[in-house]
């Protein structure tokens, strides 16, 4: 079963070019979800930012997802959270305050213990793997691992991601950042990856 | 106070010396007689004690760095819910994990998850598979698991010879129920040449370590001159311990022994109480009411009492063991009569002994 693809956001997009770009990558293939990374922007930015994406991500049939603002996903009218920070309580308080209707899942796993606590809280999905810079060795490795024991889904997110991974990838998605967004041609590499999954299903 | 003369000093520190290079003379003194230790796995030296939060506490760290018997030993503690809520789910990612680092345990245990559909989706085939490693790996319950799969035949080649040698090397461990299922199979000549008298071998081995299945059949093999010379004492007598182990067929026959009073001394008394016990678990057999129809009401009510309270005795029995009425010998009895059971009183004492091992004495002439 080919994995589906999760689309991250760069770090520090231009506000004023980014959301155009979004847009001329996203009229190809089809992305399950779409996370707006937060970087180093301040609230304000990181808002202004967001309302944005979420109306392209939203045109574009993907789930759009905020790093972490429960409140901000709620005012913007996204489609969910990715949980970063704070534990078990966090992951709580957002499945509170957002589930059923919207997504909730999780990242920023450091030990197979924290990612059953969290798996085991009604996350919709795990995340394994940075969401951007240098890529973790042992993602892969705990990916395949929980997606072969866990009902929970894996994400898989590895920046430094060739094509060759979707074939094989155990995990239920496969988040894509770094691999598109440092080509020239952000739309063609991701239409790559999509022919992948496509030809694997 | 006398001060250490210099030269003394000296010597002492010089004495210290080696032992403090040591940092603990107890330990140098170990080494020397006992050999350099073993490094001790002190995650599992708590969980055995009971501890079960510190061994999981000082297992954590190794489990995450990828030591499989610290992670088998966190899914053990989920698994059983020991110290913590059970937890299948975190027990089969532990077993998972440790599975893949070659622990053969954790992979025969990861299997029985998946059979039963314990914390994972229930997948017979994918336990199929992993009972088969941790057999190839050489663990012992997972041979007999695999045996009963290709006797199965669905999720495992189906082949009574191979399964035949699989639960033929577990019954060589010592595996009880293998032992058990290994007689059987020579018993009925499934996937090896029948062979009665090894056949009882193997599963007497099984009854001696317990198994109640396999005492039952021992049992009905003494009774019936199966693979062994017929002796109704023996039968009887395994009959009991299956029963005492709580099985209701075995009460259920033991007490038509003690009706008939074949291979066991005539209690009707007995009986009663063991049919009592047997028809709690919901075993009632007419063949054995009838044998009982003559039971004295008195009888019957002691045996229904005596049943309450098994397997402790009613309280106040005491004071009826201080003054045992005399046992009349019988002789001749084989079917019982009304006026049989009224002579026989059935004294508590006999009760609480052991009838199976008197009987030979009253039965010989």
């Amino acid at each position: 079963m080919a994995p589906q693809l999760y689309l991250i956001t760069p770090a520090d997009p231009d506000p004023a070019q980014f959301p155009r770009l979004l847009m001329a990558v996203l009229t190809g293939p089809e992305i399950a979800a779409l996370l707006v990374r937060r970087g180093t922007l301040d609230d304000a930015g990181y808002e202004a930012l967001a309302e944005r994406l979420i109306q392209v991500g939203q045109a574009a049939g993907a789930a759009v997802l905020l790093e972490d603002d429960v409140a901000l996903v709620r005012r913007l009218g996204a489609d969910g959270v990715h949980v970063t920070r704070g534990g078990v309580k966090a992951i709580r308080e957002a499945i509170a305050a957002l589930k059923p209707d919207a997504i909730v899942g999780t990242g920023n796993i450091r030990s197979r213990h924290d990612a059953m606590s969290f798996g085991e809280l009604g996350v919709d999905y795990v995340m394994f793997g940075p969401l951007g810079g240098a890529a973790d060795p042992q993602a892969s490795e705990l990916a395949q691992w929980w997606a072969e024991t866990f009902e929970i889904p894996a994400v898989h997110s590895t920046p430094d991601a060739d094509i060759a991974l979707i074939e094989g990838s155990p995990a239920e998605f496969v988040a894509l950042s770094d691999c598109i967004w440092s080509t020239e041609d952000p739309a063609a590499a991701l239409r790559g990856f999509d022919r992948a999954a496509r030809e694997q299903a | 106070m006398t001060r250490i003369p210099p030269l003394l000093a000296v010597l002492l520190l010089g004495l210290a010396l080696p032992a403090l290079a040591q940092d603990n003379p107890a330990e140098q003194i170990s080494t020397d007689i006992f050999g350099p230790r073993h490094p001790v796995d002190e995650a599992y030296g708590a969980y055995q004690m009971g501890y079960y939060l510190t061994a999981m506490h000082l297992a954590l760290p190794r489990a995450e760095k990828g030591d499989a018997a610290a992670q088998t030993l966190i899914a053990e503690i989920y698994a059983k819910g020991q110290g913590v809520a059970q937890n299948p789910e975190r027990a089969a990612g532990w077993y998972q994990l440790a599975s893949r680092n070659g622990d053969r345990l954790a992979t025969f245990e990861l299997g029985m998850l998946y059979q039963d559909g314990l914390g994972v989706p229930r997948d017979r085939a994918r336990a199929a598979q992993l009972f088969q490693s941790a057999a190839d790996a050489g663990y012992i319950p997972a041979k007999y698991n695999m045996a009963l799969l290709h006797v199965e035949g669905i999720y495992a080649e189906p082949s009574l010879t191979r399964a035949a040698a699989l639960m033929r090397e577990a019954a060589e461990a010592e595996l009880a129920e293998a032992q058990y299922d290994y007689g059987v199979m020579l018993l009925e000549g499934a996937g090896v040449a029948p062979d009665p008298a090894e056949g009882a071998r193997y599963i007497s081995l099984a009854a001696e370590q317990g198994l109640i299945a396999a005492q039952i059949d021992y049992a009905t093999l003494f009774y019936l001159g199966q693979g062994v010379t017929r002796d109704l004492d023996a039968a009887a007598s395994w009959y009991r311990r299956a029963a005492e182990g709580g099985n209701a067929v075995a009460q259920n026959r033991y007490a038509k022994l003690l009706a008939a009073g074949e291979g066991v001394t005539l209690n009707l008394e007995d009986a009663a109480m063991w049919r009592s016990l047997a028809r709690r678990q919901g075993l009632s057999d007419a063949a054995l009411d009838r044998m009982l129809v003559s039971i004295p009401a008195e009888a019957l009510a002691r045996a229904e009492e005596r049943a309450r309270f098994w397997p402790s005795e009613p309280p106040g029995t005491a004071s009826a063991n201080a003054d045992p009425t005399d046992l009349p010998a019988i002789d001749e009895p084989i079917l019982p009569s009304p006026m049989n059971a009224e002579n026989a009183p059935a004294p508590a004492e006999e009760a609480a002994g052991d009838p199976a091992v008197d009987a030979p004495e009253t039965q010989a002439p």
